[in-house]
């Protein structure tokens, strides 16, 4: 199942991303504070993320017109997931309304598609006999302030490499 | 006049007969027919006007928001923070960046540092109106879901100082909550009631201080400090707290690795014995009075038989007057006997005249008071030792040495204005028979020896304190200058009075900590008690007897066969025996009154309190627990 | 055109309130909360009446909640003109100010406010409001 991966404005064409890697990177203003007998206090301000895409394709990607000084929309192509024992699992609210979470049960060690109903951000897997834990895998939105994309354009062999960077506003 | 109408009608008939011509005559009654008018006359004419205004006002009310906040008290878990501001009333938590710091030091007012978004300049305005705005600083704990939890408050001030720069155009503010200003809102009485027991003379200190420096000098006097909260309340904090339990007790699992420190103190800037020497100058006014007694050394008889001049009541007087001293009334004299019969032994009856005016002008015997003032400077010392037994074992005896004087010299000139005045209301008697009355004020003794007593008091303390344990901690907002904290790490376990609190909080880093000073007494404790505050009972200032107050004047007789030479230095009478021996010298006749002058009582004099030694005074080192291990 | 009669956190009306904010403990350890604030104007000329009777109603400031039943209630409200007046103010009630109010700073009036909150429910309230009765100045 292919997701599109969509800019602020632009979604990125099928072409432009026939090879799509995603980086997510937690960013955050923490410290881990030791105590004199060795004792461990995290201390967080704020925790962002950091997100590098970087795709290949046999077209560019179309990102030129975008204004990159103002934060952008990004939903995200790239998956991340939530697992827990209960069927029962709360997802971030940073998450994309247009494509749908998924959820596995797993039996045996392996993951089986289950059904998913969401309430806010709440979601209810369909209980599969056997399991022993779910996951519930969503595809994460939010504004980002991203650097303009760099750009390698092999024009003979008619492939083009792109790159962008950016960190949750 | 009115016209009779006979109105006429004629009938003209046919011809045949006679022509009549009837008549009809109404009479009616004379008189006027009169239709009344009435004649108004208008004085002007127009349009009758009522100014009349519509106002339309907005009917408004005047509203501001109630936020009441009810914060969990159980929220313990402090991971997660924010820091949230108000400047200038309004709501600048978004754009705080970089480092705030929040650094408060006993004694010194409390200062924030913060730094802000360049937006700052839209919401707030040019930096150049930021000074006064009130600010207000508040961490906030929040849950995972980023749900404030709990919301402590940091520091309460104003701008004190902005800092633009406008490459980055970040701005920086230093805050602070103003201590000085707190304080100078305040009356001689306020200053006074915020800092009790404290003592203040104005012998010691300027009366006419500004509220800063008397709220200081009040200070001076006592063993604490006196600061405003995190939320810009005052709060007296004595030093004292040895076995007080902390309200804060951090251990090795919540101490900062690396954090903690200990300074321990100088023995050269350990003061712990002050002597104290106080002397206090006054006038003593004396009002010495002399009586006077001179009596003829013969009895009549001898008079009658050897006869001798005598003293007019006149030259008594003015010889009397004539000392310079004020008589204290008119002197009494004692006269010869009136004419008459005067029986002597041994011959019988004899007849004695003499004339009235005569025997009035004479006299045997005069008896007269002259009294004198003179003012004498007395000078009380106060010698006190003000020492602290259980700092001296530790450190040995650092000595400081304090020297204070206190007069009472100027008055009025103390003289007779116009003749005898008694000694004032008050005056008592001297041993010597003086009437003194002293120009002492006692209550402002007792005031000046107490602040300084006090004085002293809080200078050894203050210098028993400068061991320093200091520590760091995860942010601790309640922090205060007026707890007691224990600190225990590496070590070390040291439990003080609050002297220095540091928050720092690094958005960028993410940290929150605060720093932890305390003060430590440190001395051997020895049990020793304070001895009260209280001035020393005055010396015996007053001369011992006798009293000597009434001077016998002798006569001097010449022409007597035993009458000396005659000497000038004679005081009484001076006369000669008007039976004269041949060859005896015969004096000059005079009365002379000498008056003894003020003698050593003129001279200044000076009273040691208790004999001259030190009177102790002992203070008690309130020492704190500390263990380094 | 807006009133310039306003509430202030000073006595020299240079400071106008935002929100008035009291933050209390759950488990009710912080007791009542005192403050004050300064009603006036900066504007010496006006003066400000109640529009009901102008000169003669008085002008009275009282707390009003947008949700009454729920949250905390006006009751939780003291308004006394003095400190020591808070003691004996009845919870939640108006206070008169006066027929007329003149402008200026000397003319401004103190109102202290004591706050304890009815619930200790954990939570923050806005739905209290310090407001006056319709006024107008003239």
């Amino acid at each position: 199942m292919r997701v599109p991966l969509v800019i602020g404005p632009v979604t990125i064409p099928e072409y432009a991303m026939l090879g799509l890697e995603q980086t997510y990177e937690p960013v955050e203003g923490a410290v881990l504070l030791r105590a004199s007998d060795g004792s461990a206090l995290k201390q967080t301000a704020w925790s962002k993320l950091r997100t590098v895409i970087t795709g290949t394709g046999w077209i560019p990607d179309g990102l030129a017109g975008i204004d990159w000084s103002s934060p952008q929309l990004m939903r995200a192509s790239a998956p991340r997931s939530v697992w827990s024992t209960s069927n029962v699992i709360t997802l971030p609210a940073a998450r994309r309304g247009d494509v749908g979470v998924r959820g596995f049960a797993i039996v045996d060690d392996r993951p089986v598609e289950t059904s998913v109903s969401m309430a806010g951000d709440t979601a209810t897997l369909g209980t599969v006999s056997g399991a022993t834990s779910y996951y519930a895998m969503y595809w994460p939105e939010f504004l980002a302030y991203f650097a303009p994309p760099q750009q390698q354009i092999d024009v003979t062999g008619a492939a083009v490499r792109w790159r962008l960077a950016g960190e949750e506003a | 006049m009115a016209l009779i109408q006979a109105p006429m009608q004629i009938d003209v008939v046919a011809p045949s007969g006679r022509l009549l011509v009837a008549m009809r005559i109404a009479v009616r009654q004379r008189g006027q027919v009169s239709a009344p008018i009435a004649i108004k006359v208008v004085s002007g004419f127009g349009q009758v006007r009522a100014p009349m205004t519509i106002a339309v006002r907005a009917a408004a009310r005047v509203s501001v928001g109630l936020r009441v906040t009810v914060q969990d008290s159980t929220w313990s878990d402090r991971s997660r923070w924010r820091l949230a501001a108000e400047i200038g009333g309004q709501d600048v938590s978004a754009l705080l960046t970089g480092t705030a710091t929040v650094e408060a030091e006993e004694g010194v007012a409390r200062i924030a540092e913060l730094s802000l978004l360049p937006d700052a300049l839209t919401v707030l305005g040019p930096p150049d109106t930021w000074p006064g705005k009130p600010v207000l600083l508040d961490v906030v704990f929040v849950d995972a879901a980023g749900t404030q939890r709990r919301r402590e408050r940091l520091f309460t001030g104003v701008v004190d100082t902005p800092a633009y720069d406008p490459r980055t155009r970040t701005c920086s503010v230093r805050c602070t909550d103003e201590l000085q200003q707190h304080i100078e809102r305040l009356d001689r009485a306020g200053i006074a009631a915020i800092l009790p027991g404290s003592y203040w003379s104005d012998r010691v200190f300027d009366a006419g201080a500004e509220p800063w420096a008397h709220f200081e000098d009040r200070l001076s006097t006592l063993a604490a400090s006196y600061d405003l909260d995190r939320f810009g309340a005052g709060r007296l904090a004595p030093w004292d707290v040895a076995g007080t339990a902390p309200d804060w007790s951090w251990g090795p699992s919540q101490v900062l690795d690396r954090s903690v420190r200990i300074e321990l103190a100088h023995r050269r800037a350990i003061t712990t014995t002050v002597r104290l020497t106080v002397e206090y100058r006054y006038r003593r006014r004396r009002q010495r009075e002399r009586r006077y007694v001179w009596k003829h050394p013969w009895t009549f008889c001898d008079y009658l038989k050897k006869g001798s001049t005598l003293p007019d009541k006149d030259t008594i007087r003015s010889a009397a007057a004539g000392t310079g001293w004020a008589l204290k009334s008119e002197p009494s004299y004692d006269l010869l006997p009136p004419s008459g019969w005067i029986r002597c032994s041994g011959a019988g009856l004899r007849a004695w005249v003499i004339r009235e005016d005569l025997r009035q002008k004479l006299a045997v015997g005069a008896t007269f008071e002259l009294a004198a003032r003179f003012v004498q400077t007395v000078t009380e010392r106060y010698r006190i030792e003000v020492r602290a037994p259980e700092a001296v074992s530790r450190y040995g005896e650092q000595l400081v040495e304090e020297t204070w004087g206190m007069e009472e010299l100027a008055g009025d000139e103390w003289r007779f204005e116009a003749g005898y005045e008694p000694p004032p209301a008050g005056a008592v008697r001297d041993g010597n028979g003086d009437w003194i009355a002293d120009d002492y004020d006692d209550p402002a003794r007792v005031d000046a020896i107490e602040t300084l007593i006090a004085r002293a008091r809080r200078r050894i303390l203050a210098s028993l304190r400068a061991t320093r344990v200091y520590g760091e901690v995860p942010i601790e907002p309640g922090v205060e200058r007026h707890h007691v904290a224990r600190i225990q790490a590496l070590g070390i376990d040291a439990t003080g009075k609050v002297a220095r609190v540091r928050h720092t909080l690094d958005i960028d880093a993410g940290r929150a900590t605060t720093g932890v000073e305390v003060a430590l007494f440190v001395a051997d404790p020895a049990g020793v008690t304070d001895d009260l505050v209280s001035a020393p009972a005055r010396p015996d200032t007053l001369s011992p007897g006798p009293a000597d107050t009434v001077i016998g004047l002798p006569t001097h007789l010449g022409g007597l066969a035993d009458s000396p030479p005659e000497d000038p230095n004679w005081d009484g009478y001076i006369g000669n025996s008007t039976t004269f021996w041949p060859g005896a010298p015969v004096y000059d006749e005079r009365f002379v009154v000498k008056t003894p002058g003020s003698g050593a009582d003129g001279d200044p004099a000076e009273f040691e309190a208790a004999g001259g030694g030190w009177i102790p005074h002992r203070v008690r080192v309130p020492v704190d627990a500390l263990t380094i291990a | 055109m807006p009133l310039t009669f306003q509430f202030y956190e000073d006595s020299n009306l240079t400071n106008p309130v935002g929100t008035l904010s009291f933050t209390f403990e759950s488990d009710g350890s912080t007791g009542a909360i005192d403050t004050v604030v300064y009603f006036g104007s900066t504007d010496g000329t006006k003066t400000l009446q109640a529009v009901s009777n102008p000169g003669v109603d008085p002008i009275q400031v009282s707390v009003s909640d947008s949700a009454p039943g729920s949250g905390q209630e006006a009751t939780a409200v003291k308004l006394a003109t003095t400190q020591a007046g808070l003691d004996t103010a009845t919870p939640g009630a108006a206070l008169s100010l006066g027929a007329s109010i003149s402008g200026g700073v000397a003319n401004a009036v103190a109102i202290w406010i004591r706050v304890e909150p009815t619930t200790l429910a954990v939570g923050t309230s806005n739905e209290l409001t310090l407001t006056t009765n319709d006024v107008q100045e003239v």
